[in-house]
């Protein structure tokens, strides 16, 4: 029963059967474009870098063990090591890229309160954008992914207290960011 | 101090607090998304789920099947610690040469009838 094996079976198995290594494609695709996506705010580029993703875990299934992380651990960090690279080939474009990304109006409050909240919702992204690539890495696997702390601590490679004490530094900055917004005006 | 300056320093902190207290008002009242995100840390509503389109997974899972394997020599997820590896080890060698050469130089400094005859 392929479609009910845990992750770490279907790896194993999948380094012979590529039927098997889709099984795992279809569970993690739309976690890692969601990542890619957030990580780049662009669909382009979410696409590019979760197709090399794909890619770079087929091509290393063989360096997979299950006794080390699991399996949607390792694809992450493959996805985080790719995106940083990308990251730093693209540095230059950095603050700009945050077209495209999806708006989700607020029902019954009319247009105007619409077009308000998703002003807002962009700001907030670019502020995201500003951040060190780690606490934007953490912020997009907490409340993007919703993963949880101890999740984290395992693709991030820390411990799962420092990953609660640099979430709790980051969402301070980020308060802290908006007030200085704000002081600073339009 | 005189009264003067107790009373110059009170107003100028009384006229700072007050405009601390206009800023969070204001932006309570104008950024009421970004502050209630953020204070009440539900910033998963910030990032709702977005999907590939049904052509991009269709289209990556056909490359995937088709795709030849090409085994690669560097795990990715350790390549980002190549680096730190080499940097240790250029720090090993340097801390080795350093020895050694404070070695040479101590032993040079002693006084000639404490090295071994030629």
């Amino acid at each position: 029963m392929v479609d009910t094996d845990p992750d770490e079976v279907l790896a194993l198995r999948a380094r012979d059967n590529r039927e098997v290594f889709g099984v795992l494609y279809e569970r993690h695709l739309r976690r890692i474009y969601n990542y890619m996506y957030y990580r780049t705010g662009s669909a382009a580029d979410a696409e590019d870098l979760t197709a090399r993703t794909f890619f770079q875990a087929l091509n290393n299934l063989h360096r997979y063990q299950v006794q080390g992380v699991p399996f949607s651990a390792w694809l992450y960090r493959i996805a985080h090591n790719l995106v940083a690279n990308w990251h730093r080939d693209t540095s230059r474009h950095r603050t700009t890229s945050t077209d495209g990304l999806i708006e989700i109006p607020s029902e019954g409050d009319g247009p105007d309160h619409s077009a308000t909240v998703a002003e807002e919702r962009r700001e907030l992204h670019a502020m995201l954008r500003r951040l060190p690539s780690d606490r934007q890495q953490l912020l997009i696997l907490k409340f993007a992914e919703q993963m949880s702390n101890e999740e984290i601590a395992i693709i991030m490679g820390r411990s799962e207290g420092a990953i609660k004490a640099l979430l709790h530094r980051t969402i301070k900055n980020l308060r802290e960011e908006i007030m200085r917004a704000k002081r600073e005006g339009p | 101090m005189t009264q003067w300056t107790v009373a110059g320093i009170v107003s100028r902190v009384a006229e700072r607090v007050s405009t601390v207290g206009e800023d969070f008002a204001d932006l309570v009242g104008r950024r009421s998304l970004m502050v209630d995100l953020v204070a009440a840390d539900r910033l998963q509503d910030l990032f709702p789920p977005v999907e590939p389109s049904p052509e991009f997974a269709a289209s990556l899972h056909r490359e995937l099947m088709a795709a030849p394997l090409l085994v690669e020599t560097d795990d990715p997820t350790t390549a980002a610690n190549a680096g730190r590896r080499i940097l240790y080890g250029v720090a090993a060698v340097g801390s080795l040469a350093s020895a050694a050469v404070v070695a040479v130089i101590v032993f040079r400094s002693r006084p000639s009838w404490q090295r071994p005859a030629a």
